[in-house]
């Protein structure tokens, strides 16, 4: 082959390359460019190159006698992997977390804002790229991981087990930095953050070179329910890593766009994967496993009441007004916006949305327990009336009516301060709500003190002023089964109801603007009259021409 | 609201076009599909359609009004200076043009685009400039303007001609691969033109291009700047602090102060009114130069004289201010003369942009 004729190849498949790039995320292509020149990726590179030449050299010079026939394929392993493990678990989130943030810092977000780059695909294209350079170094340890396969002991399974999961670990890592990456402005709250992420990752990389030691070393049975709690472990992880996304995603969104749908779909969506996966292990794990775990039901409606908890309290504080541009993105038909309405922002919706979801926990906590019995092969099945009247179903229906409470009385308070004051933020009602939560459980201990009720005391009675400490009360209900522990299951329930009834005006309001959405009219600036209204209404309820 | 109302308040507002040119033969237009009922301060309707226009708009920040009740259009192929003192609120109405933020009240299209409907639209719309924007680390120069390409969603061929016609327009050729963070300022500068230039769009917002660029560096910025507008046919809203350069750059001017716009229109109106309105204030600053080290003694003379109301010393040059007519004047010039001084230049001091930003602006800091 002549030489035109090899540099018209190369010429065609750089020109063939370049046409494939185009349909690359930019950021991608522009993170490589970066990364590949960056002094922290190129020091990893030759590092981790270094270090596994070194392990090699020093590893055949320690075992010489014994390498032949002795199984040290691990050791040689194990220490091939702690290189990478730093690399993926340490440099790589690292690099993502630092990624981000100097966008913001050095002003150059900004400029990338304004093209027509999403910031899902910002997200998505750090996120690709952070992968790229784990499969780089994937592809540095390659043939020293080939040299140990020679080896003897070398168990192919367990190995490809480790890689395959240290690179969704990796992934997992980064979205989190990069999630962490957007949240505060605030130099000092930043550097805090930095510190605690270094510290968290470095521990993340201890535990996990621990771990792949131990399932090296033979320490986990590779069976079905090795694989069953990987795929819960990695459904869950998944669940998690969209969560991230959308609110990373949110975070680089301008206000005015529509920033919770994404974040409140995922967190439903986790809501019904737990309850699903949760009916799947019952089915499967009836006989064995959970014949005699009577708190399977109450342990899974526990941790989804703490889920939309979570979600909720980041929901119900959400400013009201559905933006311009949220209205006219609104479906045309009815029934469509009926299905969207309580994943679009504003605390009525957000509180509309938890609501629902803790409700429908009771029923799904009762039939969870009802399939468990019945794929046991229990002839004497429990009734309804006998599933409700059970003590550890009282206690759960106990805690939603709580979290119903505060909640609700947070929607209330947040709704009240943005109308008393326009600038009130939703981060503010946020910390109105928890001092809230705070003061209900610590004021009945503080007021029993000043009373004198704890002293002379050898054990710390239940008193009834504690009905309004979620903690100790729902403790009393889950030890004890006597007329007090009625008396906090009404209470719960009554509180839970009225703040639900209290919300009800403000909850069919923030359903309305959704289902019945006024169409903006973008020419209506134009005529100085509305500029006025938008102004006045700016002035007394922080509603302005983006959201009116 | 009565019809008086809104004439009153449209009056009080600060709307107005500026210089709308005349030479089209397009009727009043309509944006976006709607009826353009952008009307300016003489109460007369554009002939074409706008690029930008901002239509009452408002920025507050708390109690900060940074941006109030501005308003002006902007028609292809102008340049439109955009001039105020510090914290005027320039900075603010151009990120709300750029869509990096969105207004209290009113609105502002961009192409017949709201800025706050459709963001997405406006941004194929503009090229923005921002007084500082970041250089990537580790990225040459054609990897920089590739890669803003891409982000704009040019693809295969479209993206290499974009490349090449804006290493050729800014000629950064020859450093196109050159690490961006070796380049000086004037060539940043530069680079951040091409930046905004890659996805060809018909509104550049230009946020001090100038600041810190050396006089042949902002030389060529003002040629590149006035090719883009006369060759090119684009829409430039362009802030600076150097007066005398956007004079000869923009061919109308907006001058804001304390987020409301206190003038506007083309820079020959705003030069004539104001003088016109210094000639009427009899308060007129002079030049004279005088030989043999009389300009002390001619100083001195002139605190004597009437209608001069100070009169200081730089060199060879005595600079007063007088409040007379111009009979007056030409009496203070005779006895000048018949005085015995060795008077070589006498002149009235010509006005500026400058002069009219000075006169114009009251230097309010909110």
């Amino acid at each position: 082959m002549s030489t035109a004729e090899k540099t018209s190849r190369i010429d065609l498949a750089l020109q063939r390359m370049n046409a494939y790039s185009d349909w690359i995320n930019p950021i991608v292509i522009k993170e490589v460019r970066q990364s590949l020149k960056s002094k922290l990726f190129v020091t990893t590179f030759m590092l981790s190159l270094a270090a596994c030449w070194a392990i090699s050299v020093i590893g055949i010079m320690f075992f010489w006698n014994v390498i032949e026939y002795s199984p040290v394929s691990l050791q040689f392993f194990i220490c091939y992997y702690w290189v990478l493990a730093f690399a993926l678990f340490v440099v790589i989130p690292f690099g993502a977390f630092g990624s981000l943030q100097t966008e913001r810092d050095q002003n150059t977000f900004e400029i990338l804002q304004i093209t027509t780059l999403q910031p899902s695909q910002i997200v998505t294209g750090k996120l690709a790229s952070a992968m790229l350079q784990a499969i780089i170094l994937y592809a540095v340890i390659a043939p020293f991981i080939a040299f140990s396969s020679l080896l003897q002991g070398f168990d192919l399974l367990r190995v490809s087990y480790e890689m395959t999961i240290s690179l969704a670990i990796c992934m997992g890592a980064s979205m989190c930095c990069l999630m962490l990456s957007t949240l505060g402005k605030q130099k000092n709250f930043r550097t805090l953050m930095v510190l605690f992420l270094l510290g968290g990752l470095v521990s993340l990389f201890s535990s996990q070179a621990s771990f792949a030691a131990y399932v090296m070393a033979g320490g986990a049975d590779f069976d079905t329910e090795f694989y069953l709690w990987n795929l819960l472990f990695f459904l869950g992880g998944l669940s998690y890593f969209f969560l991230f996304h959308q609110i990373t995603v949110a975070q680089l969104t301008f206000e005015a766009e529509n920033r919770s749908f994404g974040i409140r779909v995922i967190a439903t969506a986790q809501f019904y994967l737990l309850w699903i996966c949760m009916y799947a292990i019952s089915i499967m794990y009836a006989s064995t496993m959970l014949r005699y775990s009577d708190d399977y039901a109450w342990s899974c409606a526990v941790i989804s009441n703490f889920h939309w908890a979570i979600v909720g309290f980041f929901a119900v504080t959400e400013a009201e007004p559905l933006s311009r541009r949220i209205r006219r993105d609104l479906p045309k038909s009815f029934w469509k916006r009926w299905l969207m309405v309580s994943f679009l922002p504003g605390g009525s919706r957000g509180f509309f949305l938890v609501t629902k979801h803790l409700l429908l926990t009771i029923p799904l906590m009762l039939g969870l327990q009802y399939v468990t019995g019945l794929a046991a092969g229990e002839t004497n099945l429990p009734t309804l009336s006998g599933l409700l009247s059970e003590h550890k179903t009282e206690s759960s229906i106990a805690q939603i009516g709580y979290i119903i409470f505060f909640l609700g009385m947070g929607r209330l308070i947040t709704a009240g301060m943005m109308k008393a004051a326009p600038s009130t933020r939703p981060a503010h009602g946020r910390v109105v709500m928890l001092i809230t939560t705070l003061m209900c459980v610590l004021s009945p201990y503080l007021i029993l003190w000043l009373v004198g009720y704890y002293e002379n005391r050898m054990t710390l009675d239940y008193h009834p002023l504690m009905v309004i400490n979620p903690v100790e009360s729902l403790r009393y209900i889950n030890d004890n089964d006597d007329a007090m522990s009625r008396l906090i299951f009404s209470f719960a329930v009554l509180a839970g109801g009225i703040v639900l009834l209290a919300n009800l005006p403000g909850t069919l309001r923030g359903l309305r603007q959704g289902l019945w959405p006024e169409r903006p009219d973008p020419y209506r600036a134009l005529d100085y009259s509305t500029v006025r209204e938008q102004l006045q209404r700016a002035e007394e309820t922080g509603v302005t021409a983006v959201m009116g | 609201m009565s019809s008086t109302e809104l004439d009153k308040s449209r009056a009080t507002s600060s709307a107005s076009t500026v210089g709308a040119p005349t030479d089209s033969a397009s009727p009043a237009t309509a944006i976006n599909g709607h009826p353009n009922p952008g009307i300016d301060a003489a109460g007369t309707t554009p002939e074409r359609k706008p690029m930008i226009e901002v239509r009452h708009l408002h920025r507050f920040f708390g109690k900060l009004k940074a941006v109030n009740n501005v308003s002006f259009t902007a028609y292809p192929g102008q340049v439109v200076g955009f001039i105020g003192p510090n914290g005027s609120g320039k900075t603010t109405t151009m990120r709300i043009l750029a869509t990096l933020d969105l207004p209290t009240a009113g609105d502002a299209f961009v192409n017949g685009y709201s800025v706050i409907d459709d963001p997405d639209k406006v941004r194929h719309a503009v090229g923005f400039m921002p007084d500082a924007f970041g250089r990537y680390p580790n990225m040459d120069v054609v990897e920089y303007l590739d890669f803003f390409a891409r982000a704009y969603g040019l693809r295969g061929q479209k993206r290499l001609d974009a490349l090449d016609r804006v290493l050729i327009f800014t000629e950064l050729r020859k450093m196109a691969h050159k690490p961006i963070n070796t380049l000086s300022k004037g060539m940043s500068q530069r680079l951040g033109l091409g930046r905004v230039l890659i996805h060809d769009p018909p509104v550049l917002i230009l946020d001090e291009p100038a600041a810190g660029l050396d006089p042949r560096a902002r030389v060529e910025l003002r040629e590149l700047i006035a090719v883009l507008s006369t060759e090119l046919g684009k829409t430039i809203l362009i802030s600076s602090h150097i007066l005398t350069e956007l004079g000869e750059i923009c061919d109308s001017a907006v001058i804001i102060e304390a987020g409301q716009v206190l003038a506007s229109g083309t820079i020959k109106d705003i030069n004539d009114k104001h003088l016109k309105d210094l000639a009427d204030s009899k308060n007129i600053l002079f030049i004279t130069r005088v030989l043999n080290g009389q300009a002390e003694a001619l100083a001195t003379w002139l605190l004597e004289q009437p209608f001069v109301l100070d009169a200081n010393v730089a060199s060879e040059l005595v600079r007063f201010r007088f409040e007379g007519d111009v009979h007056a004047q030409h009496d203070l010039l005779k006895r000048m003369i018949n005085s015995k001084f060795e008077i070589i230049e006498f002149q009235r001091k010509a006005e500026t942009l400058e002069d009219a930003f000075m006169a114009i602006t009251k230097g309010i800091v909110q």
